[in-house]
């Protein structure tokens, strides 16, 4: 149509046409990002569930002996993992690579924050929530887990490490 | 007249602002050299963690605060040509601030306030930090409701008549940080005091976190409205020219007041237990505050170019080197917008949804806040002070020389600082680390970018010094300007008409209120709707 | 006879899909948190004597045998943690199961608490600065992931929240028994096997060097 809305508040023609620009520049960016989100199930982690951080050990869940890498019927992996001052636990896992995984993730104590340098698995790790991240490896290689979140006065050596190796025929 | 009083009011309040400013810089210059590993016996995590932590409350809340009060003040008697509506309230709120300030100062200068200048729970501080803090907030309450009063009083003295847009841009200001404040104020008042104090025994740190997150974007914007509207009523007439649209200049100013508050999940993607739809809601919201930043460019570029021709800029670019750069504000804003564009390229990452993967708490997002508020605002800031100083205080500002270095110094120390933290941060090295004792092969990356941090401190330092001097200079300068008064934009086409809802700010703020209810209300209430775990304090 | 078989078969079948155990039954919640704020030391004294804890840990909570824990200042939520991980024999010894298997929680809170409150030992003043030794304390090892000492234990020595014990002025011989106790795997009572990762880590020549850092490390140090 001939009547553009932004008449009423810009009488400039070209500052008008930026104003479109601004605007549609604002949306499109909102679209590619909606539309992978909902194409890719590309979601930051957003499950909403709560855990008794102060009796992690006692849990079912984070019980000592359920930590680590487990498979699950359907060929994926779920690693189970905690972080406390200063570490994260168990401080070594070994994951095959192009397999999809999920971590679950608890703090026994304060905030942590966790990335992977080199992979796109980052989470917050929040006391009185389970963080779960769902992504896949795609390099074979030795990584870090390192706390990005202040946790404390030893929170520059709280850090694990993430092996990745090539898919065995039979999986884990 | 009363246009004194407010150069007091105005002057006090800046001078706490720089102070703080100064004293700030001195500790990011021992930040840099303990995180070089060059210098081992500075090297101690409770020293530099009470330095950052300290280091962020003077440069985010207390150089901000009252830099942005002082400023209003000033603004709101000069530009509405009205008295303070009531000078008593706003001493009280000022030494209200202080106390805030003293009080919090202490538990951080010994090290029992390390908690950085986000608090976070569940590490808890020593109860004066909270109480501080929240006083600091509550005496800016104060500047807020002068700020309307002001404009309110001003509109029923001239009816019909167009808000002059410095007091517009300050009272969408004060309404929008008295709402945005809330939210750490109800965090730190029914929250972190009494689970400090002892009075409850634990803190959903869920519930502390979001709360926190609805202060902590507009928060940023509070800072940057006064480098704004230096941009829109100072700088056009500064460099001699007019401003290219008033109208767009008030689109700008309400679209911040209506869409910097209730985008806070941006600061959360990345925590559980906010569900993704909300944090998509918000990242819709943050997407559309990128907006009036872009009017904003426009709007000043063109200003700007209107100058340059009238001073006889000839051709495409012609009219930028035609520009009276030997004036501080045609500098400044140069340098600011360069750094906008940077740093605000940087936000559009952090704002994409699963983008910010990549980037959240990293270095990146230290270099990213540092090239944008130490940046882009901060430099205004020392543009509004050369500016202001000498017609708040009668006296010839001490050296034009001076602080065009100054500006210089800062711009390029900003860029040689910030710079490599993105770097960093994409090559993966956290953030708020005082040491990196991680696997040799990350850190051998991170090397050479490690340096830069020290040259680029040390720039900065040597600029924030001489900011100081210039300004103690003007002040003590025995070579008075009586008489300099502030001289605001005048509009390319001069405004006849202009319609209500771009002259008053009701409606926009009932607006803020239904869009918080909507992008806020569930996600707080389903902290109390389901059955959440809270954590006992833990130290540092 | 062949009733006593088919059971001790299906309990021995059925005993690996138990699921283990934690490795402490002790969690510092809100519970626990209220018991030691509510424990009287006056009564831990009482318990003390009565108990004739100073057999082993010495009047004032510093033991002369050098394999006996110096339990004096230590923090009252370590202390409990240990004594209840002794009664829940999570953590194995005859004598301390002994000594406090007729007590209740509230009683070894009061005890811990007591022990708390006492001064610690004061560390013999040649201390072992040996630059490898300082390393592992304050910067730790990234190549073998081990962390600096100090991060949990304190830039003094003097311990971190909760179950991060204080290590500073502690008996040598008895810090390089508890880490061989560790890396034996004698001692699992570490949640998530925290110390034992440490442990395993470090050579026997470094363990015996952080020891005698630590029991010689001054206590009030600039923290």
């Amino acid at each position: 149509m001939s009547i553009d809305p932004l008449r009423y508040i810009c009488e400039d023609p070209l500052e008008r046409k930026w104003a479109w620009i601004s605007l549609i520049l604002a949306f499109v960016m909102g679209g590619v990002l909606g539309f992978y989100a909902l194409a890719s199930n590309l979601h930051p982690p957003s499950n909403v569930e709560t855990i008794d951080s102060s009796r992690l050990h006692l849990s079912e869940e984070f019980a000592e002996d359920n930590l680590g890498v487990k498979s699950n019927p359907d060929g994926s992996l779920t690693i189970t993992m905690v972080a406390a001052r200063y570490g994260f636990y168990p401080p070594r896992i070994e994951v095959p690579v192009d397999t999809p995984v999920t971590l679950r993730m608890a703090s026994a104590d304060v905030l942590h924050g966790v990335h992977v340098p080199g992979t796109n698995m980052t989470t917050m790790v929040v006391p009185g929530y389970i963080s779960e991240v769902n992504t896949m490896f795609t390099r074979t290689g030795e990584f870090s887990l390192l706390c990005n979140e202040f946790c404390g006065l030893g929170h520059d050596h709280m850090w694990s490490r993430l092996v990745v190796v090539e898919n065995s025929a039979g999986g884990q | 007249m009363d246009d004194t009083k407010a150069a007091g009011l105005g002057l006090v309040n800046m001078w706490v602002g720089f102070i703080a400013f100064l004293a700030a810089a001195v500790m990011g210059l021992y930040q840099v050299l303990e995180r070089s590993g060059l210098f081992p016996d500075l090297e101690s995590p409770a020293l530099y963690f009470a330095s950052v932590s300290t280091h962020g409350v003077l440069m985010g809340f207390v150089l901000t605060t009252f830099l942005v009060v002082g400023f209003g003040y000033y603004t709101a008697t000069t530009s509405l040509k009205q008295p303070l509506w009531n000078r008593r309230l706003a001493w009280f709120g000022f030494w209200l601030s202080i106390t805030g300030v003293l009080l919090a100062a202490v538990p951080l200068l010994t090290g029992q306030a390390s908690v950085l200048y986000t608090f976070y729970p569940p590490l808890k501080a020593h109860p004066a930090f909270y109480i501080g803090a929240a006083l600091l907030v509550m005496g800016s309450w104060f500047w807020c409701l002068e700020m309307v009063m002001m404009m309110a009083v001003w509109k029923r003295a001239h009816p019909g008549e167009t808000v002059p847009l410095a007091m517009f841009g300050t009272t969408a200001n004060a309404i929008m940080w008295f709402i945005t404040s809330l939210g750490v104020a109800l965090e730190v008042v029914f929250q972190l005091i009494p689970w400090s104090l002892g009075l409850i025994e634990t803190v959903d740190v869920g519930l502390a976190r979001t709360l926190f997150s609805w202060t902590l974007h507009a928060i940023v914007y509070f800072w940057l409205f006064p480098a704004y509207i230096a941009m829109y009523t100072l700088l056009p007439k500064a460099a001699g020219g007019k401003l290219f649209s008033d109208q767009m200049g008030r689109v700008a100013f309400i679209m911040l007041l209506v869409f910097s508050i209730p985008i806070g999940f941006h600061h959360l993607y990345m925590d559980p237990f906010q569900a993704a739809g909300w944090k998509f809601l918000h990242m819709i919201g943050t997407f559309m505050v990128a907006v009036p930043t872009l009017i904003t460019g426009f709007t000043i570029i063109a200003s700007l170019e209107i100058a340059g021709r009238l001073r006889g800029g000839k051709g495409l670019l012609g009219w930028i080197a035609a520009l009276p750069w030997s004036n501080p504000m045609v500098t400044a804003a140069g340098l600011g917008l360069l750094m906008l564009t940077m740093g605000g390229f940087g936000g559009m990452i952090n704002a994409s949804y699963s983008m910010n993967a990549m980037v959240h708490n990293t270095q990146w997002v230290t270099g990213h806040f540092h090239l944008i508020f130490a940046g882009t605002t901060v430099i205004m800031y020392f543009a509004i002070a050369y500016y202001l100083w000498p017609r708040m205080t009668g006296r010839r500002l001490y050296s034009n020389t001076l602080a065009l270095t100054q500006l210089w110094l800062w711009f390029i120390g900003m860029l040689i600082l910030t710079l490599p933290w993105h770097y960093l941060g994409i090559a993966g090295q956290p953030r708020r680390i005082s040491s990196t004792p991680y696997d040799a092969a990350l850190v051998q990356q991170w090397d050479a970018s490690e340096l830069a941090m020290i040259m680029g401190g040390f720039i900065l330092l040597v600029s924030a010094v001489m900011l100081v001097f210039v300004l103690v200079r003007t002040q003590t300068n025995p070579q008075r300007e009586p008489g300099m008064t502030v001289e605001y934009a005048e509009p390319l086409h001069p405004v006849l008409r202009i319609p209500r809802l771009l002259n008053g700010l009701a409606f926009w703020t009932a607006l803020v209120v239904v869009y918080m209810i909507a992008s806020y209300g569930y996600p707080i209430l389903q902290f109390f709707l389901m059955e959440t775990h809270g954590t006992t304090p833990w130290s540092i | 006879m062949m009733r006593l078989i088919t059971l001790c078969t299906v309990m021995a079948l059925l005993s690996p899909t138990a699921g283990a155990e934690p490795s402490s039954a002790v969690a510092f919640d809100s519970a626990t948190l209220k018991l030691l704020a509510d424990a009287d030391p006056a009564r831990g004294e009482e318990l003390a004597k009565t108990g004739k804890c100073s057999k082993c840990h010495g009047d004032a909570g510093i033991s002369e045998d050098p394999e006996d824990i110096n339990i004096a200042g230590m923090s009252s939520s370590y202390i409990f943690k240990q004594l209840k991980d002794y009664l829940d024999k999570k953590r194995d010894s005859r004598d301390m199961y002994k000594s406090i298997r007729d007590l209740d929680a509230r009683q070894l809170a009061d005890l811990a608490v007591w022990y708390a409150s006492l001064p610690p030992a004061q560390p013999a003043p040649d201390r072992n600065m040996d630059r490898a030794v300082l390393r592992l304390v304050f910067k730790g090892d990234p190549e073998r992931m081990l962390k600096a000492c100090a991060s949990c234990h304190g830039r003094n020595g003097r311990g971190g929240q909760f179950d991060h014990p204080a290590l500073a002025g502690q008996h040598r011989e008895y810090l390089v028994l508890s880490m061989n106790e560790f890396r034996e795997g004698d001692r699992e009572n570490d949640i998530y096997a925290r110390m034992r990762n440490v442990a395993e880590a470090l050579t026997e020549k470094e363990i015996k060097g952080l020891a005698a850092y630590y029991a010689t490390v001054v206590p009030d140090e600039a923290k």
